[in-house]
């Protein structure tokens, strides 16, 4: 074949790929636009069933029957907006969507597909069951935690918080150890929504060999006001390897707030330990509520470390008490001109416009 | 059957198979002499850069192609994931780390108080609002004063990086509670604008935003997911940028999207799809990604402070701040990723006049030499893994050099055809590689675009794009070309500069750097 | 019998409050943004207004914020609607001058009857 041949040839080619990829554009859309238009006028016909379902009182039998007994293709279009609408509705208006889903099947057909082959198949159900709060799915579910697809894994995370079932805490704490398969913030958010139960399986995880586990422990402990764990958490943050960790451990104490914290996040606001976590322990101590923090919050007003300093200050104005607030003002008054002053006088400065006013700086402003 | 292989595969022995065949004039018999020598070596030469053109622009097409490729599966995937994907989650979870936004305003009166109050409102659970007012000449101060009832609070300057603008004063607003803080400082550029911004922070995550582009409100949620998922590896996370041109705009929100009314703007709507959404977003599959637009990205706090944060010598800061990252962390062996998320976006006001187009690709093809340069030591080195061995390599060949090659080509191959180095064939065959390919291309991330995204409704702003894709090869191109080149000579210049500079330094007093402004 | 304003950029939510309001009896006008409940109520002068925290364009603490400002709106009975449960937030709705707040996923029988409660205190 000759060059002009082929160019020719290639040519060719090139403008029929060109059209074949118009046409596949302009069909989709087509396509696209019809489905769309008809979904939403299906959908549109039986809201206002859906509507009477969830916002009704006690006279909810009667669009419960009518939408139970939609065929296939009218509740293809209602299901979108059904589920979404089950994911905005609590008490009654959500057991009146759950059971119209069991009246249809939906549970057992989600427990099906759990181990479809297609991946959508499987997240969908799982996100199904987890709204439902389909409590014999749990099992099932936690399998799905190590799912080839990361979607499903999310899904299930999910699902199983809103389930709710504590046996869920141990898998779904192994499940951030397999190596960030699964995202951190579901498995946070299922735990916490685990409730008390979870508290053993937490406390546990605190000396799991992954630095990810023992963070999310940390953080849901403190998060769900685990106090009894609070000398535990203690010792983490005085002996973690992870910084990542004492920083979440710091932040929980402060949240826990009992009196034993105290000096532990004073102790983590030594030198000794990493700027990270000495932010977070200024900043703790503020959330701790503790007068009895005020002195050890002085002596951080002149940290040579920014936010060490610019924390502590924001933590005495929080704290709001006659002592912190003295401090603050005889910090202004007596180093003028030091770092400590500037940090005192901006919360000083914060608190009044909350208060509705604003001083005037009695000195120049440190810079 | 050699051009059609050189046409269809990638790069490597079809070309040197290309020129006998194409070239039969080579083959002719000549006389003797120094002069046919002479020509027939120029006449070689000749043939040679145009076999070169040619695998060039095939290897050059085909690699947008793989890059759509990974970026389609990735955009699928997301589409599908939609239905539950649980924004809702991130929004409700008391995990989601706060985000401080930083907004470098430098003369921005006409729209920054609508740009503050739109980012305020957020749909994100906790949010800092951080404007560096870099020695605005207008009245950009006055503006977001008078908009948000600003008050002055001295505040002790923190110096986690290194600054060189002198901050003036420090606002908030006076009701307390709305999270905003304006800074006035000297005007030091907005690299430096925005190390003063991220020594402010006070949280864990820092969002860049230019003043003028406009985010989807739930832009942040969506760019800090990544974080939200993989909170110990996650470094940096950048959005999309779309262009707003003539979109309809309500409260400081993109509520229509529409196709420009210029062409200029069109060409680039689709220059954008094929290069930053879907060109990103495979880079980011691969974990590649070496470009965060500077409208639109997010960064762990301590990760900036750790690499010194952004450098206000550099002309692309945006690029550079992430290949630097991505250095430090290979350097130390740490396990990272950078990510880049394809929706939602922010939306960014592109160049509508041929002048203001030129100064934007001239910066941005200098930056881009710039940046090589300065980590040429990362270039093909194994060390860096995909980012040394592949991503650079490619910035190198395909990015930088894109324009020396377009333009050699499109003053040499017409030449070459007129002395008779190459036939009419295998011009043809380079024109076939070169345009029709990159129509080719084209359409195929416009067809991803139909199906992934769908962001224009309207069927005249298909036949636009569609018609811009082609025209972008004519002119468009060229013109771009010319250019990066000049971008890239600025950069050969400034290199010589910046050395002669530092060799002075050498024997003055070390330490304080005088500042400048950049770009 | 009650004008009550809802302010939600839901439609999911929007329609199920107005369903569930209407069937209660009130009169209910919807907008699904921030700027426009500030025009509603000033030109519909409502009973009782419900606003979502997060819209487009102006958050649902601002307006209530402004609501407050302005003289023929500062006593209008407002009932918040937020996706977080946390202190932090419902604390900036109530500092703002919210009389409730409602957190999401809500209960529609729960919402008529805090509306219903809401507006009997702010007329005694």
């Amino acid at each position: 074949m000759s060059t002009a041949q082929l160019v020719s040839l290639t040519l060719a080619m090139l403008a029929g790929a060109v059209t074949l990829l118009g046409l596949v554009i302009v069909t989709g859309r087509a396509l696209h636009r019809r489905r769309t238009r008809r979904d939403a006028r299906l959908a549109a016909d039986f809201r206002p069933l859906l509507l009477e379902l969830t916002g009704g009182d006690d006279d909810i039998d009667e669009p419960l029957r009518r939408l139970a007994a939609l065929d296939r293709r009218r509740w293809r279009a209602v299901e979108p907006s059904a589920i979404s609408l089950l994911t905005k509705v609590s008490g009654h208006a959500h057991a009146a969507l759950v059971s119209l889903f069991a009246q249809r099947g939906l549970a057992r057909a989600a427990l099906r597909d759990l181990d479809r082959f297609g991946a959508v198949r499987r997240a969908t159900a799982a996100h199904v069951l987890g709204l439902m709060g389909h409590t014999e799915a749990a099992p099932a579910l936690a399998g799905l935690l190590s799912d080839r697809s990361p979607e499903v894994r999310a899904v299930a995370a999910r699902a199983l918080g809103q389930i709710g079932a504590a046996e869920a805490a141990d898998p779904l704490l192994a499940s951030l150890a397999a190596g960030g398969g699964v995202p951190f913030h579901l498995v946070a958010q299922s735990l916490i929504r685990l409730g008390p139960g979870a508290r053993p399986a937490l406390a546990k995880a605190l000396y799991h060999p992954e630095a990810a586990v023992r963070a999310v422990a940390a953080e849901v402990l403190g998060l769900t006001g685990a106090v009894e764990t609070a000398r535990v958490l203690i010792g983490v943050l005085a002996g973690d390897p992870s910084g990542e960790v004492r920083v979440r451990t710091a932040r929980s104490l402060g949240r826990l707030g009992t009196p034993v914290c105290l000096e532990a996040l004073i102790h983590a606001t030594g030198p000794a330990h990493p700027h990270a976590v000495r932010v977070e322990a200024a900043t703790a101590l503020g959330d701790l509520g503790s007068p009895r923090a005020v002195p050890a919050l002085c002596d951080l007003l002149g940290d040579p470390q920014y936010h060490v300093a610019h924390n502590a200050a924001r933590s005495l104005a929080r704290l709001g008490s006659g002592p912190a607030m003295a401090v603050l003002a005889e910090t202004v008054a007596e180093r003028p001109g030091t770092t400590a002053a500037g940090h005192a006088w901006e919360a000083l400065a914060v608190l009044d416009l909350q208060a509705g006013q604003l001083r005037r700086p009695p000195t120049a402003p440190v810079s | 059957m050699n051009v059609l292989t050189a046409l269809g595969t990638l790069p490597g022995g079809p070309a040197v198979q290309a020129l006998p065949e194409g070239l039969g004039v080579l083959a002719s018999p000549g006389g003797s002499g120094a002069v046919e020598a002479v020509t027939s070596g120029v006449r070689w030469v000749l043939a040679l850069i145009s076999a070169i053109v040619l695998v060039y622009s095939v290897a050059i097409n085909t690699s947008y192609l793989v890059l759509i490729f990974l970026a389609t599966w990735d955009a699928v995937h997301f589409h599908r994931r939609m239905a539950f994907s649980g924004q809702e989650d991130v929004y409700a979870n008391p995990l989601t780390p706060p985000v401080s936004v930083i907004m470098p305003a430098y003369n921005e009166e006409a729209g920054i108080a609508e740009a503050v109050r739109s980012m305020l409102s957020m749909r994100y659970p906790s949010v800092e609002v951080i404007v560096v007012d870099d020695g605005s000449k207008d009245g950009t101060f006055e503006q977001l004063r008078k908009a948000h009832d600003l008050v002055e609070i001295p505040r002790v300057v923190p110096d986690d990086l290194p600054i060189r603008g002198t901050v003036l004063s420090t606002h908030v607003p006076a009701d307390g509670s709305t999270p905003l803080l304006v800074i006035r400082k000297t005007n030091s550029g907005r690299a430096d604008a925005l190390n003063v911004g991220v020594n402010f922070a006070r949280n864990p995550l820092v969002c860049m935003v230019d003043a003028d582009s406009l985010l989807d409100p739930s832009a942040l949620l969506s760019v800090a997911k990544p974080f939200a998922d993989d909170p110990l590896t996650t470094v940096a996370t950048g959005g999309v940028v779309r262009i707003v041109n003539d979109c309809e705009v309500v409260g400081g929100r993109v509520a229509r999207v529409r196709m420009p009314r210029r062409w200029l703007v069109r060409i680039q709507v689709i220059e954008y799809l094929r290069a930053f959404l879907l060109g990103r977003t495979g880079w980011s599959r691969i974990g590649g990604l070496l470009i965060i637009s500077g409208a639109f990205g997010l960064f762990r706090r301590d990760a900036l402070v750790e690499v010194g944060g952004l450098d206000p010598d550099s002309i692309g800061e945006d690029a550079e701040l992430v290949t630097r990252l991505h250095r430090h962390l290979r350097d130390r062996g740490r396990a990272y990723r950078i990510v880049f998320v394809s929706e939602p976006v922010s939306w960014t006001e592109a160049p509508s006049t041929t002048a203001v187009l030129a100064r934007q690709r001239r910066r941005w093809s200098r930056g881009l030499a710039e940046l090589v340069w300065k980590h040429r030591g990362m270039v093909g080195n194994p060390r860096y893994g995909r980012v040394g061995l592949l991503v650079m390599p490619y910035y190198v060949l395909f990015e930088l050099l894109a324009p020396v090659v377009n333009l050699g080509g499109l003053v040499l191959v017409p030449f070459a055809l007129w002395t008779g180095s190459i036939n009419v064939d295998f011009a043809l065959a380079l024109l076939v590689a070169s345009f029709g390919y990159a129509i080719l291309v084209a359409f195929v991330a416009l067809a991803v675009e139909e199906y992934a995204f769908r962001r224009y409704n309207r069927w005249r702003d298909l036949g636009i794009a569609a018609l811009a894709s082609v025209a972008e090869n004519f002119g468009y191109r060229q013109f771009n070309a010319w250019w990066g080149l000049q971008g890239i000579f600025a950069a050969v210049r400034r290199t010589k500069q910046v050395w002669g500079v530092m060799t002075r330094e050498g024997f003055s007093t070390p330490g304080k750097s005088t500042g400048g402004k950049t770009g | 019998m009650a004008i009550v304003l809802v302010a939600e950029d839901d439609a999911d939510i929007r329609d199920l409050i107005i369903f569930k309001l209407e069937q209660t009896g009130h009169a209910v006008t919807a907008v699904g943004d921030g700027l426009s409940a500030l025009k509603a109520a000033r030109e519909q002068t409502p009973d009782i207004i419900l606003l979502d925290v997060m819209m487009p364009g102006m958050s649902g603490i601002d307006v209530c914020r402004e609501l407050r400002r302005i003289p023929e709106t500062a006593g209008l009975p407002i009932i918040l609607l937020t996706a977080r449960a946390q202190e932090s937030d419902v604390a900036t709705g109530l500092t703002a001058g919210a009389d409730d707040y409602i957190v999401k996923p809500f209960s529609p029988r729960v919402l008529a009857d805090r509306v219903h409660s809401v507006l009997t205190r702010t007329r005694a």
